[in-house]
């Protein structure tokens, strides 16, 4: 909890425009970007979001699993075996698809003050919600996953009716899959043999550490995983029965690209959180709304946006969340710069990403040339970037203080 | 049946029958806690944190006049070679904590903290045989880190049969060899953890059928690769000391 001088002092610093941490409004914190740093899965990363000792660190595997649609008898039989109450489809019927699944490691909890249950308020309460307590796009979903869990919140949650870190886990990983999901491009994307066999990305995230904004570092690791992620490019030979038979092709090794597919992350969008810290302003619009939040600052705020956004700037889920209210006009305002911030992050991040691509390029030239380990300096030395500064490897790299502004990112 | 071993006596991995994998362990790797450790055996990549000594999370459950052990065991969906989401109250896992939790409680001088607890968090990343004897070492190297007192350190290491060979730190794929056990049962895996100085066991665990004199031998091997890990940790312990003191020098100077 917050002391009402320490809100004070918060709330006053951002009316000002600057930051607990000496950070502008609109800045996010430097960021530590590692890939492939797990050879059993298909893709991998490792983002830190924020300095050494307070960060917000998540680890990001991907495992592909080749699916394979129920022909027509098949799913008949599976549709008589199911509930005739469920109208849903049989999950084998979805088709190529990304599924996230957000889980905290080990002496890790989450707790998300701007989620909470209805478990721990008074009946009454629960009987007739306030308007403020089920808004958002997702009011449907959290009121789901409250009903399920009365009695955890009530003995495990972090006090007064936030959630249960196994309920926001939950709720994490529903709005990735949502958020990767929409649009549908990665249903062709990932189509193996059409109407017979697909590729399912499972997408396991753990937390490490939360210290503010998870979410954005969530999608932002998935992001960098997908991009390098590599599947096997599968042989398809027509079986006895007229159904694709698939193999993997002798010789194919996990890590070269002529032999596997890789993901495109073009269409991956990604969230931006926007919290509003403080009373709403009636003159600048903008007012009191950071990104990037620290944990003192999720405290603080009264309302957030979450924005999807895709790199060419189109605007995918968004959540609205918190007891505030937001007016039309702030809402229109934000998700403006929302397009900007995205467009300012991602092209900073998938620079990174190919700065990244372009040394492992170069390092696994040198192994081919003879050297089986290369030094980093001549591996650095065949690309633009010049040598590696501090902090960084061959397969990590630093992104400094982004300020995602528009007029700051222009200048930049 | 698969020929376990190459033309010259070495086994699929290269290594020879009584050899360990390349061990690398850094201590201090979370800054945001009291303690940690980062261990990589093979494949296996395992890494502890330590909190604590603090309060007892439920007062009442530690009343007693020494330092209670908990161990919280996390192993990532993507450890092993095919894709696993495990529940919290996954059997494997239980039982892992719980053998991880009683070795440790007799290694520290719990009594320097009375009515208090130590949490000890492992998480698995990368799963490739011998996730226990790793996890253990990994504990006990963040124990070391967070400054709790302790008797001696704890060495685990395990050792198994492969077609009547005995053969150290096997793998995940010479663990789930069928076959390879004596009468065909799956191949003894048989983790031990001692206590380097005295040599003394404090765990033993086997789940296979092993005939007595067979055992016997297992444990001298999986003794041996334990004073061989407890030589690479004490090495890790001076070298992380080193560069704590050298850095705290530094600090100094500049004051």
């Amino acid at each position: 909890m917050l002391s009402a001088g320490e809100r004070s002092f918060i709330e006053d610093g951002i009316a000002a425009g600057i930051r607990v941490d000496g950070r502008a409004p609109f800045t996010f914190r430097e960021m530590t970007l590692e890939v492939d740093v797990l050879p059993q899965a298909n893709g991998s990363a490792r983002l830190q979001l924020g300095s050494r000792t307070s960060k917000t660190n998540v680890l990001v595997g991907v495992k592909a699993e080749l699916g394979r649609y129920l022909s027509k008898a098949e799913s008949a039989a599976a549709t008589v075996e199911q509930d005739d109450s469920d109208e849903r489809p049989v999950a084998s019927q979805l088709g190529g698809r990304i599924d996230v699944t957000v889980q905290c490691t080990a002496g890790v909890h989450i707790s998300d003050p701007m989620l909470w249950s209805h478990s721990s308020q008074s009946p009454e309460a629960v009987a007739a919600p306030e308007p403020a307590a089920t808004s958002g796009v997702d009011g449907a979903a959290d009121a789901d996953a409250s009903a399920g869990a009365t009695q955890l919140g009530a003995t495990q949650g972090g006090g007064e009716g936030t959630l249960t870190s196994e309920e926001t886990e939950q709720l994490l990983s529903q709005r990735l899959t949502t958020l990767l999901n929409t649009g549908g491009a990665y249903k062709s994307l990932l189509e193996v043999v059409p109407a017979q066999y697909y590729w399912i990305l499972h997408v396991d995230a753990l937390v490490f550490e939360d210290n503010g904004n998870l979410l954005d570092a969530l999608a932002l690791a998935t992001r960098a995983a997908l991009h390098n992620t590599r599947v096997p490019r599968l042989k398809s030979t027509e079986g006895p029965t007229g159904e694709a038979e698939l193999e993997v092709p002798e010789g194919t090794l996990a890590d070269d690209d002529a032999q596997n597919i890789r993901i495109p992350i073009e269409p991956c969008p990604t969230f931006i959180t926007f919290n509003r810290v403080g009373p709403a302003a009636s003159g600048n619009p903008l007012q009191g709304f950071i990104v990037d939040a620290l944990p003192a600052e999720e405290r603080c705020s009264s309302v957030r946006l979450c924005v999807g956004i895709t790199s060419g700037g189109v605007t995918s889920t968004t959540l609205k969340e918190g007891p505030a209210s937001l007016s039309g006009q702030v809402l229109i305002e934000l998700l403006d710069r929302a397009r900007a911030s995205g467009s300012a992050l991602l092209g900073a991040f998938d620079q990174a990403l190919a700065r990244l691509e372009r040394r492992r390029a170069a390092a696994v030239r040198c192994a081919m040339e003879g050297s089986f380990a290369p030094p980093p300096e001549e591996a650095e030395s065949t690309v633009p970037e010049g040598p590696l500064t501090e902090g960084e490897e061959i397969s990590r790299t630093v992104l400094p203080l982004l300020n995602v502004t528009p007029a700051a990112a222009a200048s930049a | 049946m698969v020929d376990r071993f190459l033309f010259s006596g070495l086994r699929q991995d290269g290594r020879r029958p009584k050899e360990l994998r390349l061990i690398e362990c850094e201590m201090g790797v979370e800054p945001g806690a009291d303690g940690s450790a980062v261990w990589h055996q093979g494949n296996t990549v395992v890494y502890a944190t330590v909190q604590g000594p603090k309060e007892s999370t439920f007062r009442s459950r530690n009343q007693t006049g020494r330092a209670q052990i908990s161990v919280e065991f996390f192993l990532a969906p993507f450890s092993g070679s095919d894709r696993r989401v495990r529940s919290r109250f996954d059997r494997r896992n239980k039982e892992i904590a719980q053998a991880l939790q009683q070795t440790l409680q007799t290694a520290i001088v719990g009594e320097q903290f009375p009515r208090s607890q130590i949490s000890i968090n492992i998480n698995v990343v990368q799963a490739d045989g011998g996730v226990r004897s790793a996890a253990m070492n990994a504990a006990t190297l963040a124990l070391v880190d967070a400054g709790i007192p302790m008797h001696d350190f704890v060495a685990c290491c395990s050792a198994g049969f492969l077609q009547d060979t005995a053969v150290l730190d096997p793998n995940s794929s010479e663990e789930g060899a069928a076959g390879g056990g004596p009468g065909g049962s799956a191949s003894p895996d048989l983790p031990v953890a001692l206590f380097p100085a005295s040599g003394e066991i404090s765990l033993l665990q086997l789940g296979s059928q092993l005939p007595c004199e067979k055992l016997a031998d297992l444990m001298q091997l999986a003794s041996e690769g334990c004073q061989q890990i407890a030589a690479l940790m004490r090495e890790c312990v001076t070298k992380h000391v080193a560069s704590r003191l050298r850095s705290r020098e530094t600090v100094t100077r500049t004051d």
